[in-house]
């Protein structure tokens, strides 16, 4: 009887590596991985002991199904064979030239010490993954003439974190994390490295029950590690202090003392009245800081109630502008876009204690009809409408329909705005205008289009540094006030003239030519 | 027996890892660079692996939308991007991120630039 299975085994074997070298390379691969899964499920097929031989094999050991590499045609593939320390090291072999989108990961069962790999042609391009290695990337058209070529692979480092300064009793309510981001360079190759990290779920942010942690690094690089705290209620996030790290030398010291803003945080239940028809359907609530920061945002349904209470959970206690925004399904049915009308601006609040109540009127009733004076033929299509609030926040941009010089602006809220009108090129711009709006008033105002020119404001960094530029025409002493916010816009478009400037009590004369691009040093 | 569960007779914890297991994306600054792209900062959150997801950005323009290639996502706050489009982001025009989880669940952040 036992004669008879090995028999059968033997003829099995036979038969099964006949129909692999009749195979394309890449088939070959893929069953022999498949082949070494089955044979080894806990990973360990390939390993060496430590004392065997450096080099690569000549020639297969006996009893592997595979062929020996003498029989490959040089021009189909290479026998890749890893080593680390000079040691065969048992690695995966993993296509990394498509973005990763769900599932990409490393199967761990499928490492070998050696692979055999097609010399495709572009884009085709492999990593070779070890464990306690860096990552390799493999160009399959750059593998030397022969049967074989090794690799050796350089040995990965672990960053020590340590944290400082934890605020007392911050895990009780939030969830701490260590994420390595390691520096990027545009260019293929960094696309490459990148997509085998992220099969190594090596830049994943990694829980730090207690004030120490090692995380291994794959990638020759320094990097910065962030701290972030993340609610325990809640999906919220709150990112800390980032540290840089250089590969090196991997041991950082994380001062964790800034989340102590966030370890007692707020529920808010926010009563929203709709008087009105408008708005209904999904839409979202955002919370913004004073310095335009977003807080957060959150999708909420109206029908035809009258009030909602949105109820948003782990939110600072600080100050916040809020607003409401329309959303409609995309085109694929898969997820909510914003339907481009005005946000509705809510007066703001401020959060003061741990379960606080709000009330907002939701009055968007009120509308502006721009007339644009002056439009050079052929640019109607090529116009917009901004609308910014006393802020500076912008309000979405309305597009001027083509052939059309009339916009009508509905659902607005009473409030004061500034208004331009401008050319997507920034060829055309007109004055901007400021414009107080009642409650459920419908107002009409002409809009001078007229050729113009972009001016790059610097520096603005710093405390000190302006937030509001007033620029009044020399011609006729209108002003146009412009906005350089904390998100880093430095460029307005004004109609071409000659401007007084003025910001924090100080003023400067500057010349805006029709096309032309300037700078205002505000030194 | 599960059918005659009711939600308010869920214990507290279940309730609150339900809560924290949401896919969620915030985008908190998002700046035109004056060229085709857009500086993003962006927070993602979705449940632990074996959970993955796919972040995409998509540009309202002159009433048309753009979208960008879909990347792989990484869990995290203050996350930077620079997305391309095949215009000129311009102040006024609005921008979304996508996530898309691999358990099914989605979600959108929108800001006006």
């Amino acid at each position: 009887m036992v004669p008879l299975l090995l028999g059968l085994v033997a003829l099995l074997a036979v038969t099964v590596t006949l129909q692999m070298i009749a195979a394309d390379p890449e088939s070959i691969a893929q069953t022999e991985s498949n082949v070494s899964a089955l044979a080894s499920a806990d990973g360990a097929k390939g390993a060496r002991t430590p004392d065997a031989p450096a080099g690569p094999p000549l020639a297969r050991e006996a009893g592997m199904s595979k062929p020996i590499s003498g029989t490959l045609r040089p021009d189909q593939a290479v026998v890749v064979t890893t080593f680390l320390d000079a040691v065969p090291l048992p690695t995966v072999l993993l296509r990394v030239d498509s973005p990763p989108e769900f599932g990409l990961r490393v199967d761990w069962t499928t490492q070998d010490s050696e692979h055999r790999v097609a010399r495709a042609e572009r884009p085709v391009m492999y990593a070779l993954l070890g464990k306690g290695a860096l990552i390799e990337i493999l160009d399959p058209t750059l593998l030397p003439e022969g049967a074989e070529h090794r690799v050796d692979l350089q040995r990965g480092k672990t960053l020590q974190v340590h944290l400082t300064n934890v605020p007392s009793g911050i895990r009780e309510n939030l969830t701490l994390f260590a994420q390595v981001r390691s520096d990027q360079h545009e260019s293929d190759y960094e696309k490459h490295l990148k997509t085998a990290a992220y099969a190594l779920r090596a830049e994943f942010p990694v829980e730090m029950p207690t004030d120490f942690a090692e995380i291994p690094l794959v990638m020759n690089r320094d990097g910065t590690l962030v701290v972030w705290a993340q609610g325990n209620s809640s999906p919220k996030m709150f990112i800390g202090n980032e540290v840089r790290f250089d590969f090196a030398n991997p041991r950082v010291e994380v001062d964790v003392s800034p989340l102590a803003t966030v370890a007692t945080l707020a529920t808010v239940h926010v009563t929203l009245e709709f008087p009105y028809a408008y708005p209904s359907g999904k839409m979202f609530l955002s919370l913004d800081g004073l310095d335009g920061k977003r807080i957060w945002q959150q999708k909420f349904d109206r029908e035809t109630e009258r009030e909602v209470v949105v109820t948003l959970r782990d939110i600072p206690l600080t100050s916040m502008v809020a607003t409401v925004e329309t959303l409609r399904v995309d085109p694929t049915k898969r997820f909510w876009l914003p339907t481009g009308d005005a946000k509705i601006k809510l007066p703001p609040w401020d959060v003061t204690s741990v379960d606080y109540q709000v009330r907002r009127v939701v009055d968007a009733e009120s509308s502006l009809t721009v007339t644009l004076v002056g439009v050079p033929p052929g640019t109607q299509s090529e116009l917009r409408i901004l609308m910014r609030d006393q802020e500076g926040g912008s309000l979405a941009g309305q597009r001027v329909d083509k052939g059309s010089q009339v916009r009508a602006i509905k659902h607005l809220c009473a409030d004061s705005y500034y208004v331009q009108a401008l050319s997507y090129d920034d060829a055309f711009a007109s004055p901007v205008y400021k414009v107080d709006i009642g409650t459920a008033q419908s107002l009409t105002l002409a809009m001078a289009v007229l050729p113009a020119g972009k001016v790059d404001v610097g520096p603005v960094e710093g405390d000190s540094a302006p937030t509001v530029l007033d620029v009044a025409s020399k011609a006729d002493g209108c002003s146009s006030r412009f906005f350089l916010n904390a998100e880093g816009l430095r460029r307005f478009v004004c109609p071409a003239g000659e401007y007084d400037v003025q910001w924090n009590g100080r003023t400067k004369t500057i010349r805006v030519d029709a096309g032309g691009l300037h700078s205002l040093n505000l030194r | 027996m599960l059918g005659s569960l009711r939600v308010g007779a869920l214990p507290f914890f279940l309730l609150t890892a339900a809560l924290a297991a949401q896919t969620s994306v915030q985008v908190n600054t998002a700046v035109p660079t004056g060229g085709p792209g857009v500086k993003v900062n962006v927070d993602v959150n979705f449940p632990a692996a074996p959970v993955t997801a796919t972040l995409q950005f998509a540009l309202l323009h002159g009433g048309v939308w753009y979208f960008t290639e879909v990347l792989a996502a990484v869990r995290g706050p203050g996350q930077n991007f620079t997305p391309i489009f095949p215009v000129t982001p311009v102040v006024g025009d609005q921008i979304s991120a996508i996530v898309n989880a691999s358990n099914g669940d989605s979600a959108t952040s929108t800001k006006v630039l």
